[in-house]
């Protein structure tokens, strides 16, 4: 039998359909249909073998219960085969006494269905398909094996003081992490599955009486859009859900952190989780989001707007501090004070190539030493840092190729570029830099100043989600300056940001509420 | 048919304040020194209250006919083929603006800064950033002016330094140029402060009600013509007499004259600033040229047209001009300026109240 044929009949006719519930196949004594069903169950068995026919992992195992064959069918390397066993040597055990199997199988591990393409679908969830003779329905027996790693903090956004949680590669348990913080059945969750190979589950979560009903629609639209045969990581989907795919910024922000993403929740912002990838993608982002960090909200306010605004600082010179050198050199030497400029023509006279070339050099040492340490193991990583950092360095100055000035400068850069806590913001401005520096070298500062031009121009331009990604500066919106190159205390947030257009704006209806009996 | 109203109204403001803030500002204390001596702020002042009546005269133009912009407004009061006429007249107007601006700009680059970098690669850089920004339609170029005023603030700080030195006696006696001179200056400062006309065009795109608008606008022109002036206040109580009549870009100068610890020669610094300025300056006119190039060739979507726009005007301010012929230029300026920004807007306030009667008789 023709497995996919199958596929589109469900498994009974369509008079049973109505009622496909268990109580009613209990009942149905008829022999007539007891043959028929017999036939059905067979020719799921077959379906499935048939599904399944080029690989060895699927397992297929027959006992007798009440002198009736009973036969379950998993993949191996799915199912927690232990707890499997146990359950159905408890029910052979205790069925022997009583007449009614079907009685047992409602029990809380079990499920019914009549659908085939359930029955593929719960097979290669992990579960387990029980079919028994003479019984229209096929069981399904509850037997994930979960092979997950803990929930821990996530390397690459480490913080000071808060939650040490991080999600991790399952849905159903970075699912159990949002519901946990979020304790409201206001958190929608809508399960989907992206890939026409794959059939990767996903999950679009957001706060019901808070996000945007249109941008919900927009996000679910566009995923189900994605006609990808496999969907490995959020970045994937990233490229999809872009406005401007063309874009060196990242418009959406992708998280591991749980406490991130349950206060983007809270601001009506849409959240994507993919199953088997511990980052999550956040939508609309801003601008600034990217230099926001949970350790801003737990520090105090002060301090939390001076590491903003240090972050803003390194934004700046990571993208044109070297720009800026290299045109003050080729070009404006008189821009710089006279006792300076004696130190600076001493560095540069016996340096054989122009400041761009040295730039280049060094910038390109720098690359390559992250690129080497990110993918070492650790302890040779170390090693990478001192070859690279101390005897690259010293060397290239002492041989004669690079100015020690511009050793500061560039490492300077990198440090800024380091500064920003989000990687793909952090990337995309050490990539932004090297237009900045060619265009410094040939026009001077007027180069600088139209390239940062269309940076400017280029963001103000940016929509993530179709909303503007400069906000609050542009579009300038003045309620939400609060949270943005500066963080006020948390009591002045009253209104939500509107980057994400939420329904219900307040945040905080008054300072404090004291309750009336007291 | 109507324009759509999507612009909050307070980027009105940031508009007019922009367009009219650039080019003009580096040597405008020269410019207005040559008619009117030392009572040029004065000029500056009377300047502004000029501009202000032609604003009122614009906003009661725009306010009679709510969604519709001066190419729309034209032809409904002139009918089919004059009114088109007259938006042909008016975009050549503002490609002839940004035209002249360009050259101004790169003339002041190439004698500050670069000296032997030809002309046509500082325009061009001009021109491609323009582009982009003028392609996002004018909610971009707001935002990008938004983002902008930080140079404004910049160019006053940069500016006030210049009273560490200052010789307040060089004002004085106040008046004494005699009125015809200060009112001659007053004529020469208004070309500085073009930019305001641009309400005309774009009135219909921003939110609010129209008394907000005409708050906006004037306040935005009051700004501006303060600003003017304590600009040109400065620039004469910095320089003598014999020394402001030999300096072209009073502006530039003065900051030429003072050194930092940090900084040594911040002028550079600040024609780089004056470039973000200028780019905001033509970008308005950029746009509203293209607008008046879609509504006579019938484009739906103007944002297709702008680089061809764009590259006429570079192709035309590329044509290699002397000094001589630079003047007659900004000579023809002045002519047209007085044609487009005074003398159409009246006529078209005298028939929109002739025909109003006519409509009020009718009924």
């Amino acid at each position: 039998m023709d497995w996919k044929k199958l596929l589109k009949r469900d498994l009974k006719d369509k008079k049973n359909k109505n009622k496909p519930t268990i109580e009613h196949s209990i009942n149905q004594e008829d022999s007539a249909t007891d043959s028929i069903n017999n036939e059905l169950n067979h020719g799921v068995i077959q379906c499935i073998e048939d599904a399944f026919r080029d690989t060895d992992d699927l397992v297929k195992q027959e006992i007798v219960i009440n002198n009736k064959k009973m036969t379950y069918l998993y993949l191996h390397p799915l199912v927690d085969e232990e707890r499997m066993q146990q359950t159905i040597i408890c029910l052979y055990k205790e069925v022997n006494f009583e007449d009614k199997v079907e009685h047992w199988l409602c029990d809380e591990n079990f499920s019914s269905t009549n659908k085939l393409q359930e029955v593929l679908d719960n097979l290669l969830d992990g579960q387990c398909v029980i079919t028994y003779e003479e019984c229209a329905q096929v069981f399904i027996l509850k037997a994930q094996a979960s092979h997950f790693r803990e929930v821990q903090e996530p390397n690459n956004e480490q913080i000071v003081r808060g939650s040490h949680h991080g999600f991790v590669e399952s849905l159903s348990i970075n699912l159990f992490l949002l519901r946990n913080g979020i304790k409201n059945p206001n958190l929608s969750i809508k399960q989907q599955t992206v890939g026409k190979q794959s059939k990767t589950p996903y999950a679009i979560v957001y706060m019901q009486n808070i996000a945007n009903q249109t941008l919900v629609q927009q996000v679910q639209d566009e995923m189900s859009s994605i006609q990808l045969d496999s969907v490995l990581s959020t970045g994937m989907i990233e490229e999809f859900l872009e406005d401007h795919k063309f874009s060196l910024y990242p418009q959406l922000l992708r998280t591991e952190r749980i406490d991130r993403t349950i206060a983007s929740l809270m601001e009506g912002k849409i959240v994507i989780i993919l199953d088997n990838t511990p980052d999550v993608l956040i939508l609309p982002a801003t601008f600034f989001s990217f230099f926001q960090s949970p350790d801003d909200y737990n520090s105090r306010w002060i301090l939390g707007s001076f590491f903003r605004m240090i972050r803003i600082l390194s934004f700046v010179i990571a993208t044109t501090l070297p720009a800026v050198y290299i045109a003050v050199i080729s070009f404006h030497s008189e821009v710089i004070p006279r006792k300076l400029i004696l130190l600076a023509k001493e560095a540069v006279q016996q340096i054989p190539y122009p400041p761009i070339v040295e730039a280049l050099l060094v910038e390109i040492i720098i690359e390559l030493l992250r690129e080497a340490s990110v993918r070492l193991p650790k302890p040779i990583g170390q090693t990478i840092g001192i070859v690279g950092g101390l005897v690259i360095g010293d060397a290239i100055v002492r041989a004669g190729l690079v100015s020690n000035i511009m050793i500061i400068i560039v490492a300077l850069t990198a440090i800024a570029s380091f500064v920003i806590p989000n990687h793909e913001m952090s990337a995309s401005i050490r990539l932004t830099r090297f237009p900045l520096m060619l265009v410094a070298s040939t026009l001077g500062f007027i180069g600088i100043a139209f390239g940062f031009m269309l940076i400017v121009i280029h963001l103000c331009r940016l929509t993530s989600l179709g909303m503007p990604y400069l906000s609050p500066l542009a579009p300038f919106r003045w309620k939400d300056i609060k949270d943005s190159f500066i963080r006020l205390p948390i009591w002045t947030m009253i209104t939500r940001p509107k980057d994400a257009l939420p329904i219900n704006k307040r945040k905080l209806s008054t300072f404090k509420e004291w309750g009336d009996g007291d | 048919m109507n324009n759509k109203a999507v612009i909050p109204a307070y980027y009105l403001f940031l508009l007019i304040v922009h367009s009219q803030f650039g080019i003009g500002v580096l040597s405008l204390p020269f410019d207005v020194y040559g008619e009117a001596r030392s009572d040029g702020w004065i000029s500056i002042l009377i300047a502004g209250g000029i501009i202000q009546i032609l604003l009122l005269i614009y906003w009661y133009l725009c306010s009679k006919y709510p969604g519709q912009t001066l190419f729309e407004i034209s032809k409904e009061l002139l009918g089919k083929t004059i009114g088109t006429l007259i938006n042909m007249g008016y975009t050549f107007y503002f490609i002839y603006i940004s035209i002249i601006i360009l050259i101004l700009y790169a003339s002041i680059v190439k004698s500050w800064i670069f000296f032997v970098t030809p002309k046509w690669v500082l325009m061009t850089l001009l021109i491609i950033t323009s582009i982009y920004l003028v392609r996002g339609g004018l909610q971009a170029i707001v935002r990008f002016y938004f983002l902008m005023s930080i140079f404004i603030f910049l160019t006053v700080i940069f500016v006030s330094i210049a009273h560490k030195a200052a010789n307040y006696h060089y004002l004085f006696p106040v008046g004494n140029s005699g009125l015809e001179n200060i009112l001659l200056g007053s004529k020469e400062s208004v070309f500085s402060m073009l930019g305001f006309e641009l309400i005309l065009f774009t009135y219909p795109f921003f939110q609010g009600s129209d008394r907000q608008k005409l708050k906006l606008s004037s306040l935005a022109n009051m700004c501006i013509t303060l600003l003017y002036g304590y600009i040109a206040i400065t620039a004469y109580v910095f320089f003598s007499h014999q020394e402001i009549e030999i300096v072209p870009e009073p502006v530039l100068y003065m900051m030429k004259e003072y050194t930092f610890i940090v900084f040594e020669r911040i002028d550079l610094i600040f024609l780089t600033f004056w470039v973000f300025l200028v780019v905001t300056t033509i970008c308005g006119y950029l746009y509203v040229s293209t607008l008046g190039v879609a509504k006579i060739l019938k484009f739906r979507h103007a944002d297709v047209i702008v680089p061809y726009v764009s590259l006429i005007t570079l192709g035309v301010a590329l044509v290699p001009m002397n000094k001589l012929a630079i003047e007659n230029w900004l000579e023809l300026l002045n002519d047209l300026s007085v044609l487009f920004l005074v003398v159409i807007p009246i006529c078209l306030i005298f028939l929109l109240l002739i025909k109003g009667e006519r409509r009020v008789n009718n009924e």
